[in-house]
């Protein structure tokens, strides 16, 4: 097992930043992917195959035909079945050593506490507003750091919270709990490839508390024109979810 | 008088509100938030802030999807 823990994550081990430490850190963390479509394919796939030890499946949707287009955990013969119950079996078969938690139910009010308490990292990757912020409020309570990721269009974002400690996704967003869902256009299945990607990326930086993660900017990338940039922001002290007005 | 918009230059008249610039500039069919100087500014608020020479305004869509 020790020969295959080294063969397998040689290049990360590597990297003077995560080395040997690091990777067995990986292998002790526990992340939750809330969302396993277009954001939650990437976000789990490179946290399992980057060694992270645990990961809890959260998604409730079953399969569909088009969503394939884009949601690159799945294979066809398996639409009709839950996401996290596919997921399961596609991140086995990548990283065997992989210890999951499967929950083919979306994050509710009364149970996300539960999903989320154990965890050491929270991906967010709904394709809600409502579940981006019911997220955001639960890794607030719980205070656990949260990587959003979101898109639409050719468009993607992602903030990373450090919660109460940096500006989270109610500061820019809260209030929009209501909004209603309208049909998406998009995206171009590439999108949520690359910001689930970066997603994974600040999850593994946040367990080893390496890097510059993008806490108080949102990273903004456009791949129709291929621009990229970051914009700060700062806490909202009327935020409904961290906001000091909000304090009893 | 010169301020910054979404990140590039953006020359706007004298007493220009977060208010007249958002009613010009965003996107009608989304969702955006608004950002002054790294401050969010509900839109209730947008009418009291008046620009000053090389502020920093960032209209940030809402990217719901997943």
């Amino acid at each position: 097992m020790r020969d295959d823990f080294q063969e397998r994550f040689a290049r990360q081990i590597s990297l003077p930043d995560i080395g040997e430490d690091g990777q067995r850190r990986l292998g002790r963390a526990t992340v939750a992917v809330v969302g396993l479509g277009g954001l939650g394919s990437p976000v789990a796939l490179y946290l399992a195959a980057a060694g992270v030890g645990t990961l809890v499946l959260i998604d409730g949707d079953r399969l569909e035909v088009s969503n394939l287009q884009r949601q690159v955990l799945y294979v066809a013969d398996e639409v009709g079945q839950f996401k996290a119950e596919c997921a399961d079996r596609r991140l086995h078969a990548l990283w065997p050593g992989l210890k999951t938690r499967v929950e083919p139910q979306p994050l509710a009010v009364d149970t996300a506490s539960g999903s989320l308490a154990g965890v050491d990292v929270i991906v967010e990757a709904t394709d809600r507003v409502a579940a981006k912020l019911m997220t955001a409020r639960v890794a607030h309570q719980l205070g656990k750091p949260c990587v959003h990721g979101g898109i639409i269009g050719f468009e993607g974002q992602i903030l990373t919270v450090q919660p109460g400690r940096t500006a989270c996704y109610g500061c820019l967003w809260s209030g929009l709990e209501n909004e209603p869902a309208r049909t998406p256009r998009g995206p171009l299945g590439a999108v949520p490839g690359v910001i689930g990607s970066l997603q994974a990326a600040e999850a593994i930086k946040v367990i080893l508390g390496i890097g510059r993660s993008l806490t108080d900017r949102l990273l903004i990338c456009n791949l129709l024109t291929m621009d990229w940039r970051t914009v700060d922001v700062r806490q909202n002290a009327g935020c409904a979810i961290c906001g000091t007005l909000h304090k009893i | 008088m010169k301020i910054y918009l979404n990140g590039e230059k953006f020359e706007g008249s004298e007493n220009l509100t977060l208010a007249d610039l958002v009613a010009r500039q965003a996107p009608s069919d989304r969702r955006v938030a608004v950002l002054h100087n790294g401050q969010v500014i509900t839109a209730d608020r947008l009418d009291s802030v008046h620009l000053a020479p090389d502020d920093r305004v960032e209209l940030v869509t809402l990217a719901p999807g997943g």
